[in-house]
Order: structure tokens, then sequence, then C-alpha cells
């Protein structure tokens, strides 16, 4: 099945995506106290069963992700992923610790949860005001040792469409590298084309 | 819960619950406070209620949580603040005096008005996992250091152990070339001057010049052995600094040719060296000069009469390569494998018996070393040696090179 969308639709989602990570930043650079650069310089919809082979990080044992449902007329799960190593590097930034990349403990994970919850909260408040949707939304979910086997069957049960965008950290001397998803499935996905339909009219 | 109290004030619910929660209006005013936040912060709901939740707790008017309070009041996803980044969002104090760490999670809810969102704010007393995390990851710091001090110390002792050996092998080397390389010679000089000096009127004249050849060659041979000992003993005191200076390399070769000169001369070798190696050199010239003595000699001694002994330099970006190779005997790679080991190294006899210690090529390493160089040695039986040496450009040569 051919999930692609035209050039305009793939530029106003990728918009909409940099609109709420740069919120996003203000917030993260507020708990900081510094400058950070967060990008999503590209998008792509895949379907679910991909997705594996288009991570930023390909081929790593583990991944750790922080993943926040919203539902309404459609539904869908907002993911933010990253390999246990980048996870590991991000938590010590945000706490200015060096922990290490020992065990990644509830502490350790309550911290990334935060950092996911920030960004993935911006992404979904941007959409869901220029899209003018409500949806009702979930707390945030990490989980840990997130293995290529639970992405290979995401699409069973959470959408087997993805919609995603590679991001790219700059904190400082640091550059950490993860992938933000948004899984749908078919139903929600061609409700969301409409809406962005939708919004691209609104705006030109 | 009494139903009629849940139909009264329907968040009374938050009240049976092991988690503080707090719901504010967007007005920041609280509008509940619950029986679990009670006990924390020994604030009674009734001195709470209406006030605005800055004037409870001031640190939350400071951008790092008033910005994403105010966002929360669109209607926006839940917010969490974690114990990590925030360590609490109440400051509650337990019985240590310590601030219990707190996950915060910030949920909107909608009222009847439409646009209109109330704050729910749950706090979870997350001090227990806290500070057990903690701990575990100061014990897990502590076997790490522990760890990490082990290692140092057995690689430590590892190194001592090497010294030692390193010690013991040189001791006996130093032994053996005196209970050998160095008696041997002195009592057949001795013998040999006895034998003149007991039987002078019965010696012919070629007869007395051939035993003052020999005392000749043999107090030779002892004067360099002494001469290597004296030069290595005082380089395992580490009496030797290199003195570093620019040196043009072609007068080093002279110096030590000089020495070696009459054994060429005797073997009719035919020297060359190349015009490549006119170049200036960072080293101390003494000891490149005693190296090359050393490797020259064992050039010549290895190499049959009318043989060839050829010098060439190469220059890199860095270093330059100086060359010494001979078409003599050549060595085994058994030989080859110790050359430069004091605890293996030995001397094969010369093409003209010219007998050694092998401890020359171990003061070569020695020196090189010192020099910040290499040394390295290739050979094939019965087609020749080669000695490299490299040693680094003088520092202006480096820089303009680079240039």
């Amino acid at each position: 099945m051919n999930y692609d969308l035209s050039e305009i639709q793939k530029e106003a989602l990728l918009e909409l995506l940099n609109i709420g990570v740069n919120e996003s930043t203000n917030i993260l650079s507020e708990i900081l106290n510094v400058e950070i650069d967060l990008q999503i310089p590209s998008i792509k919809i895949i379907s679910a069963d991909k997705l594996i082979e288009e991570l930023q990080e390909v081929g790593k044992e583990n991944y750790s992700a922080v993943n926040m449902e919203f539902r309404n007329s459609f539904s869908g799960v907002s993911q933010l992923v990253f390999s246990q190593d980048s996870a590991n590097k991000l938590v010590d930034v945000f706490t200015r610790q060096v922990l290490g990349n020992g065990d990644f403990d509830e502490i350790k994970a309550g911290a990334l949860i935060e950092i996911g919850n920030i960004i993935l909260n911006a992404i979904l408040a941007t959409f869901s005001n220029a899209l003018e949707h409500e949806f009702q939304f979930y707390v945030p979910v990490f989980f840990e040792n997130y293995k290529k086997e639970f992405f290979e069957q995401r699409e069973k049960y959470i959408g087997e469409v993805v919609l995603l965008g590679k991001t790219l950290f700059n904190i400082e001397q640091y550059h950490i590298s993860g992938d933000i998803i948004l899984y749908f499935n078919i139903k929600s996905f061609n409700y969301f084309v409409n809406l962005i339909d939708q919004y691209v009219k609104k705006i030109s | 819960m009494l139903k009629e109290n849940f139909y009264k004030n329907p968040f009374e619910c938050y009240d049976y619950i092991p988690i503080g929660v707090c719901i504010i209006n967007s007005n920041y005013s609280v509008i509940y406070w619950n029986r679990t936040l009670e006990a924390w912060t020994g604030k009674n709901r009734n001195d709470v209620l209406y006030k605005k939740i800055f004037d409870i707790y001031p640190h939350l008017a400071s951008p790092k949580y008033k910005t994403r309070l105010e966002m929360m009041f669109s209607g926006r996803p839940p917010m969490v603040f974690s114990p990590m980044i925030n360590h609490y969002f109440f400051p509650i104090k337990d019985a240590s005096g310590n601030y219990q760490a707190q996950t915060a999670t910030l949920t909107a809810l909608p009222t009847n008005e439409q646009g209109v969102f109330n704050l729910v704010i749950s706090v979870e007393n997350v001090a227990t996992l806290f500070n057990r995390v903690e701990q575990y990851r100061l014990l897990k710091n502590q076997a790490l250091d522990e760890l990490n001090k082990r290692i140092e110390t057995e690689t430590k002792i590892k190194d001592y152990a090497q010294k030692l050996e390193q010690l013991n092998a040189t001791k006996d080397k130093f032994f053996s070339i005196i209970a050998h390389d160095l008696i041997n010679p002195i009592s057949s000089q001795y013998k040999l001057t006895k034998i003149l000096k007991d039987n002078i009127q019965e010696f012919s004249k070629e007869d007395i010049v051939d035993i003052v050849d020999e005392i000749e060659k043999s107090s030779s041979h002892t004067y360099k052995l002494l001469e290597n000992l004296l030069t290595w003993s005082r380089s395992q005191l580490n009496k030797f600094v290199a003195k570093k200076e620019c040196f043009p390399l072609r007068e080093i070769i002279n110096l030590a040719i000089a020495d070696v000169y009459s054994q060429i001369t005797v073997k009719k070798i035919n020297l060359t060296i190349d015009e490549s190696c006119i170049t200036d050199i960072y080293c101390d010239v003494n000891m490149l000069a005693t190296v090359l003595r050393n490797i020259l000699s064992n050039a010549v001694k290895y190499t049959n009469y009318g043989g060839k002994i050829f010098l060439y330099c190469n220059k890199n970006e860095n270093f330059t390569e100086l060359t010494i190779e001979d078409n003599g005997i050549g060595m085994s790679e058994d030989v080859l494998s110790n050359l430069f080991k004091i605890d293996k190294s030995q001397s094969m006899p010369g093409t003209d018996r010219e007998i050694g210690t092998g401890l020359g090529l171990v003061i070569c390493k020695e020196f090189i070393d010192k020099l910040d160089g290499h040394i390295r040695a290739e050979s094939k039986l019965g087609v020749g040696s080669k000695f490299i040496i490299s040693l680094p450009n003088c520092p202006d040569d480096t820089k303009n090179q680079s240039l």
C-alpha cells in the first residue's frame, strides 16, 4: 500500500513538527539554562514493518522509547525513540551528572520521560491547535530495552502507518540523535491527511 | 467514600489514593487539596483553598515551572516533572529533613466552560525508590572504583614483576660478561705475556710479532668490551640524559666510521655513503655516534672480505630513516627476533672469528629510545642485514615541511 504524501502535504507536516519542537526547545533550554538546538530536517511516511530499517541508529541492540497516546476522531501513538547510548547521554546532559551507561534505572527513566514528554507534548499540542482538533491525551509511558521485535510487532496493535521524523539535538558539545514517530491505523491516517489538506488550504 | 460526599465534591475521590493531588484553576488558585497532600505538607486544605499556588510555593513562579503550568491551561497533553531533573514539585520534607523526591504529572481537566481547563497536579512520592537507586548507584560506583583500583594495582604488580625480571636479566648478563667475555681474553693476554716473558730468548722475532699481534687483538677487544660495559652500566643507572640538538648526520656518520676504519681497510670492504644522508638530524651527537659505531662495527664483523656496506637515508615529514645495509652472512630468524633483548641477545662469531657479547645492540636500542627514535633490523641468512634507524627531524625542518 502506498502511503506517500504530496510535497505540499509533507512540507505542511514538517512545518508543524518543527513548530512543535521549537516550542519544546524553549522549555528544555529553560530547564538546562543553555542554548538547545533541536531540528527535524525531514520526514518519511512508511509502513510500520519497515520502521526498524529507517531508525537513526540502525542495528543497535536496544532502544528506549517514550510513548504518548492521543484519541478522538482519529487516534494514534506518538513516540520518541533513542538508542540506549543516546538515551544515557541525554539524561547525563539534562541532569548535569555523568551517570554512565549502566542500567537504565527508574530514576533515569523518569528524566527521559520528562524530556520526551516536553517534546511530544509540544508536537501534539501544535497539531491539535493547527488542525483545530481536540484530542484526549494520555500520560507518557516509558519503554526500556525496546528491541527490534517490538518495532516489527507494533503495527499489529498501534498502527500500520508510520510518520517518521529524524531528530538531532545539539546541546553544548553534544550531538544526540533520535527519532520522532507517529503511528496511525489506515483509517486514522486518512483522517489525519484530510485535516492536513484543510490546514494547507487555510494557510495558502 | 460516602455517596453523598462524591456528589457534593467529585474531586473527593482523590482523598482515597496514596498520591498527592492538588487542583488549580486558570487563575492559579487552589480549588482542591487532597488528604495525602495534607498529611505530607502539614497544610490543612482549608488553609490553602483559594490561595494562589505561587503564594504557597513561590518557586513555582520561576520560568522553569510557570511556563509549563501556563501552557497546560489550553488543554494540552499531560506534562511530567521527574525527580532526577527537578527533585521535587512541592517542597515536602521527610522525617530526616530531606526533601521528598517526587514525580509530578500535570493533566488538563476540562471544565463546564468551553475552552477553560483546570489543572490536576498529581504528585507521587518516589523518595524510597530514589534513595535506593542513589544508594545502588553509589554502591555500584564504589565497586567500580574498587575494581579499577585492583586493576591498577595488578597492572603495577605486573610492571614491577617485568622490571624485576629485566633487572635480573641485566644482572645475569653482567655477571656472564664478567665471568666469560672479560675473564677469557684477560686470561689469554696474561698467559701470552707470561709465555713471552718466560721464553723471550727462545722466540724468533716473527714469533714475538705474532704473539704481540694476538695480545693487541685481544686487548683491543677487551677495551671495546669494557667501553660497552661501562656505557651500558651508566645507561642502566640512568646517567645518560640525551642532550638533543640539530646536527649534520653526515658528520656523526664520519665520527663513527673513524673508529671502524682500520677494520674496514683490513677486510677491504667497499663502504658507500649515499648523498641522501647529507641532512640535519635532531639527536644527542655522542649517543648516535655510539649507536652507529656499534652497528657499523657489526656490519664489518659479519661482512666477508671484499664485501659491501651501504648507508642511505630517507627523509619523511617528521622522521629521517638511516639504513645501514651489508651483504654479509646475515642472521637466522631466531637470532633476529632476539637482537635487542638483554636476556636473549647473543653474539655470533664474525667472518674473521671476531667475538662479541651481544651487548652493543642492547645499548643501541636504549639510546635510540632515549632519542625518541626507533630501530629495527631485517636480515636473511647468506644474503646480508639491514639496520634501520628512524630519528626525529630538526624542529625547523618539520615546521618547514608542513608549511
